[in-house]
């Protein structure tokens, strides 16, 4: 259970409260809802290179880190498809510094040319380092497109290609803060051992004169139901194969978005999961073998991603996942095995809750989906769905047709 | 109402002391050691057992890592399934981490489960089968991360860095190779289990949400006689040398960065120097705002990430430098590092620059406390090193003490660019 205290200000801003008393620290996050999807088809890498120009200095201050540094804080900060999440952590003493770093940089931005020109920079070596110059580091920039033809989607968060971050202008730069980073696009939280009344007058004294922007019309082109099964094969310089395979499925916080949650845990998650169990463990098809679901506010993936035991072929190794995939469409699961992962949920959950930066970065989020309250409805939810519901949902995503798959071949069998 | 005053940081105030919450110590019935921290308001608890049975002890390269990792995969009375079954059932985690010294057993479990959990995994820590199937598969599955694990330039960077500095036979230096995965067999674990996990060669560390019930339950499964190792095991003695050559190549084709090692060997924990080295090298390189970020990331643009730290290890230490660089920049970002480490040497660093570390340093320090286990971990670090136990009490106040002065001793006793072994993976 995550206790919590909503307010809203009058220029939008959203602002949650989260007391604990057993920590000196305290977190202080900030989501705004922008993410890659809200990018168009030849600027993309923005949002994220966005993240980057937040650390640039704000009108009234030069330099965001060292003053935070200074006050014992911490920050970081991620971007993905939906959203874009700021952090602090620091000792509740200087809890104010937090304040007047986060709010000047709502209100404004430096947008020094020498920031753009060396974040491009830094984001393109990140580009290298996490996309192109590792084993499989390009997957997704394949994937995406194989499965999302119209969605905004189908570009990975760093960007289509490098050529991207390389044109970005500041023109671009400008247009995109004015429209995105607003308070009423943001929604802030607090947690620590700090007091709801306090959290909200410190709010309003920051942020409170910060003017509102336009409100958004947020409507994305929505993918439309695939119709037959995609395929698509390439030969990397990796040392061994690696399989893909996709579908898609509900967006996040729907009623069959959790049953697929759980459908995916009993597949795939702990050792005593289906697919590592039999095609790992016992019949040593796959060394490695995963399943999970990608949990993006639009509807999003059902991935299944695995490398082939030594002398096992994709073909092989496909045909014998396939296999399984059926057989949890013909069959309910047992009730043991979805309590199981109910149980392990609950456990995940509580472990979760011992760190108040998760806690704030939950309620940001499930705030941003609609309600915060989310949180702490969710294992309600989970601890409902059935069986039956299970083979469902399973009925429902894994059809051929709605399919992706991606053969990863090594090169250096070739 | 006031105008807003947006220039200046509002009052900061700096922690330079903290009282730790109490640590509990205790004997388990046949003397193992329990440290204990009640901390937390989740009803969840992590139980760690340490072992002294790291890759130090090791006589073949694997032994150490395969021994830990088989504990899940059958025991006396559980087969592999029933172990993972269970363990998922009552959504516990069991994580195995086998470093250079020892062989850590982390048990994470909720509290209402624990009876159940440390039944089943007592018998998986004092009772492994270690069968030749389940450890066939797992050699083989390791193998293939190996495999992908080695085709990156931070990787090769890693392991060859640590030969330079130690030596490739000494255990901080030596890593395995892909042959090494087809020569670990079912007796070779089995022995180095006999002689290395026992109630005589073993320490526990309990943090979470506590009680009675929890150290009696612990007594209860790993308390009450004497299991396995039954007297505390001597520590093998080794010579690390580095190597006099200090500038090393390994050219990797193709590449679109090069990884980037830097450093040498140097104090520990105990030396009365070292946490003014923990300042400087944080300066250095040890947080976001430091000089070789500032230069190398935020000016250049030559990385996405350049750190600078020291590793205390129980019998050696070391400093190093770690980044990946576009590859058509390196040698250009390799001047700059010598630069920076000129400069640490040769200039005097500015008060401004030195306070902020501190603070820096300081709010780190009160993030390690922050929650239960993180509170767990600082504590078994102070027995794990046998470092005193005052020493975090004391950490702020030594790290507040180091002068602008100091910063140039310093780095002229341990961080001279002209001592530095230098590696280069990729292209250059």
């Amino acid at each position: 259970m995550i206790n919590y205290k909503k307010f809203t200000l009058s220029n939008g801003l959203t602002l949650l409260v989260h007391k604990d008393e057993s920590t000196p620290i305290v977190a202080v996050n900030i989501l705004y809802k922008v993410g890659s999807r809200n990018e168009s088809p030849d600027k993309t890498g923005f949002a994220h290179l966005f993240e980057h120009l937040m650390f640039g200095g704000s009108v009234n201050i030069p330099d965001y880190d060292k003053p935070l540094e200074k006050a014992g804080g911490e920050n970081n900060a991620f971007t993905n498809s939906d959203i874009t999440n700021y952090y602090i952590t620091l000792p509740k003493e200087n809890l104010e510094t937090a304040f007047w770093l986060e709010s000047d940089r709502m209100l404004n931005l430096a947008f020094s040319e020498k920031s753009l020109e060396v974040q491009r920079q830094v984001v393109i070596e990140e580009f290298k380092q996490s996309y192109l110059n590792q084993p499989y580091g390009d997957v997704w920039m394949l994937l995406k497109p194989l499965a999302y033809k119209r969605h905004s989607y189908q570009w990975n968060t760093i960007g289509k290609e490098i050529k991207h971050i390389e044109d970005a202008k500041m023109e671009d730069v400008k247009a995109f803060y004015k429209k995105h980073y607003n308070p009423n696009n943001a929604i802030l939280v607090v947690a620590g051992n700090v007091e709801a009344n306090e959290i909200l007058a410190l709010t309003k004294k920051w942020f409170g004169d910060i003017p509102s922007g336009d409100s958004l019309n947020n409507e994305l082109v929505q993918e439309p139901e695939q119709k037959e099964a995609r395929f698509q094969e390439v030969y990397r310089d990796v040392p061994i194969d690696a399989l893909y395979k996709v579908f898609h499925m509900d967006k996040r916080g729907s009623k069959d978005y959790y049953s697929a949650d759980l459908l995916s845990d009993v597949l795939s998650n702990g050792n005593s999961s289906r697919l590592y169990r039999k095609l790992v463990k016992e019949e040593g098809i796959f060394s490695e073998l995963d399943a999970y679901i990608t949990g993006d506010f639009d509807p999003g993936l059902f991935v299944f991603n695995g490398k082939p035991a030594e002398g096992i072929s994709l073909e092989e190794a496909d045909k014998r996942l396939t296999k399984e995939i059926e057989l949890i469409k013909s069959e309910t699961v047992s009730d043991f095995e979805l309590q199981k992962v109910k149980n392990k949920l609950e456990a995940s959950r509580t472990f979760s809750e011992t760190s108040i930066l998760n806690n704030a970065i939950n309620l940001a989020i499930a705030e941003s989906l609609g309600d915060a309250d989310t949180v702490n409805l969710e294992e309600e939810i989970y601890n409902k769905i059935s069986v039956d519901e299970i083979q469902q949902i399973a009925q429902k995503i894994f059809q051929t047709k709605n399919s992706s798959t991606l053969y990863y071949c090594s090169n250096q069998k070739k | 109402m006031m105008q807003l005053n947006r220039i200046d940081s509002p009052q900061i105030q700096i922690v330079k002391e903290i009282t730790l919450p109490t640590i509990d110590k205790s004997n388990l019935s046949n003397g193992i050691p329990v440290f204990s921290i009640n901390a937390g308001t989740q009803e969840v608890v992590k139980i760690q057992l340490v072992f002294k049975a790291g890759t130090w002890f090791q006589s073949q390269a694997l032994e150490a890592f395969f021994t830990g990792q088989m504990l899940n995969e059958g025991s006396e009375n559980y087969t592999a399934v029933e172990i993972a079954e269970k363990l998922d059932n009552y959504g516990a985690f069991v994580n195995k981490k086998i470093n250079r010294d020892n062989a850590c057993i982390d048990i994470f479990t909720l509290n209402k489960h624990l009876k159940s959990v440390l039944t089943l995994v007592a018998d998986m820590i004092k009772n492994p089968l270690f069968s030749k199937t389940e450890l066939n598969r797992l050699c083989d599955q390791e193998k293939q991360e190996f495999i992908v694990r080695n085709q990156k330039v931070t990787h090769i960077a890693q392991k060859q860095f640590t030969a330079l500095l130690f030596g490739n036979k000494h255990p901080y230096g030596a890593s395995a190779k892909v042959e090494d995965y087809n020569k670990i067999t079912p007796s070779l674990l089995k022995n180095f289990h006999q002689n290395h996990y026992g109630s005589g060669n073993c320490k526990i560390f309990i943090s979470g949400k506590i009680n009675d019930l929890t150290i009696n339950l612990v007594n209860q499964f790993f308390g009450q006689e004497q299991w396995g190792v039954d007297k505390t095991i001597p520590i093998p003695t080794f010579t690390a040398s580095s190597s006099s050559n200090l500038h090393h190549f390994t050219p990797k084709e193709n590449v679109l960065q090069s990884a980037i090692r830097m450093g040498k060997r140097t104090i520990g924990r105990k030396h009365a120097d070292y946490f003014s080295l923990s300042v400087v090298s944080t300066l250095f390189g040890g947080y976001f705002g430091s000089r070789l970020m500032s230069n190398i990331r935020e000016d250049k643009g030559y990385t996405y990430g350049i750190y600078a730290g020291v590793s205390p290890k129980l019998h050696d230490s070391s400093f190093t430098i770690s980044s990946e660089v576009g590859a058509d920049v390196a040698q250009k970002a390799l001047d700059e590092i010598r630069f920076e480490l000129k400069r640490l040497r040769t200039e005097k660093v500015k008060d401004e620059e030195l306070s902020l570390v501190k603070n820096y340093m300081s709010g780190t320090f009160l993030r390690t406390l922050n929650g239960p286990f993180a509170l767990g971990e600082v504590i078994k670090s102070l027995y794990e090193y046998n470092l005193p136990e005052d020493f975090y009490q004391h950490y702020l106040n030594q790290i507040h003490k180091v002068s602008t002065d100091d910063v140039n001793t310093i780095a002229n006793k341990y961080l001279h660019e002209d001592e530095m072994i230098e590696l280069v993976v990729g292209r250059k």
